[in-house]
């Protein structure tokens, strides 16, 4: 058994398997956590050969395919983490950046491109919170998974924003609950681009891709704001609208039309200019 | 129109009172609304003891000029809205 023990959203998590491919596709989706600083609290063993994977001994799985495990693991280990960490915090489906120490919430439908945001964003200099998963505490501080962030699978594999910045490429193949066969490249930033203490969220944007509609940022009323993102939120916890509500009344919120990168990536970096 | 005659908020539906004329209801599954100041009136009143009849004949004593047939077309339809996001049910 290899294992891998890595801290996320305050939770030190172990994974431990015996197979080659599943510890492979786990390196890859963990790569950019830190490292557990205490005896892991969540330990998933993964049995390859049976397809079982258990949670603090309880099976949670069973008969699974070995390239159905990683992607099934990394699903399982957000559940868990959002759930420990949704008591006192707002748990919301964001990105997450920061600049000089000030964090801007990236929020919006999958697809509204909030991993592209953080790519753009990362590379004119900011620091990498999350790209998906972000938990705000009652001090108005954001915590995120910092995941690798994907890159196309049409990209070149020298593409700008791998050139430009450190870090490293790994493929993540997987089949997926489907059937289909997906492919994916992970690239995981070095620490010097991640920030993973609480930072003060500055500034909290709506993204939208809407190529029929003018590009460029607006102001949301705090009811749109909190509107907004209630549709996002992850998990259910305690004083998670209270976090909410103060987050829309103290951090200005705006609605960011998107066309292009530079564009939309120009315009955050005045919205936490101004913020 | 809505098929719920006597309207219920559902178990741990959230209010937030934002502004004076704007409140946010925001339920359980993810689903939010911005309500103006008589919809944030309607959806209190919709504690399953009363019909959506009865709630717009309160609503409408309380405007100044409104006849009563519209706001009850304006009361059934905003219930219907309420319904279809999952803020209210059929009380028991």
């Amino acid at each position: 058994m290899n294992t891998i023990a890595k801290r996320a959203l305050d939770t030190d998590v172990s994974i431990a398997t015996d197979s080659a491919l599943v510890l492979a596709s786990v390196e890859s989706f963990v790569a950019t956590y830190p490292a557990a600083v205490s005896e892991p609290t969540v330990r998933y063993v993964v049995d390859s050969a049976r397809g079982i994977v258990t949670r603090n001994g309880e099976v949670l799985v069973s008969g699974f395919r070995q390239d159905a495990l990683a992607p099934f693991l990394e699903r399982e280990l957000y559940d868990s983490v959002c759930e420990r960490a949704a008591s006192p915090s707002f748990v919301v489906h964001a990105g997450a950046v920061v600049r000089d120490g000030r964090a801007v919430l990236l929020f919006g439908a999958s697809g509204a491109g909030k991993t592209t945001m953080c790519r753009g964003l990362v590379g004119r200099g900011a620091r990498y919170v999350t790209d998906e998963i972000a938990a705000i505490d009652v001090a108005l501080r954001v915590r995120g998974l910092p995941r690798p962030l994907a890159l196309a699978p049409e990209a070149p594999p020298d593409d700008s924003f791998a050139r430009t910045l450190r870090g490293r490429t790994s493929g993540y193949a997987f089949v997926a609950r489907d059937g289909t066969h997906v492919a994916a490249r992970l690239f995981a930033l070095d620490t010097e681009h991640i920030h993973d203490e609480p930072a003060p969220i500055a500034a909290v944007v709506h993204l939208r891709h809407a190529r029929e509609e003018a590009a460029g940022a607006r102001a949301l009323r705090a009811s749109e704001a909190l509107k907004l993102l209630w549709e996002q939120r992850l998990r259910a916890g305690a004083n998670e609208l209270d976090v909410a509500s103060a987050l829309v009344s103290r951090a200005p919120a705006f609605e960011l039309v998107t066309h292009d990168v530079d564009g939309a990536c120009l315009a955050v970096d005045a919205i936490i200019g101004h913020s | 129109m809505t098929d719920v005659q006597r309207p219920t908020r559902v178990r741990n539906l959230a209010t937030r009172r934002i502004s004076d004329d704007e409140t946010v209801v925001m339920s359980e599954a993810g689903t939010a609304l911005i309500l103006n100041e008589v919809g944030a009136v309607i959806i209190d009143l919709c504690d399953g003891t009363r019909s959506v009849d009865e709630i717009a004949a309160i609503v409408c004593a309380s405007l100044a000029g409104a006849t009563e047939e519209r706001v009850r077309a304006d009361v059934r339809a905003f219930v219907s809205q309420l319904s279809a996001s999952g803020c209210i049910v059929e009380a028991p």
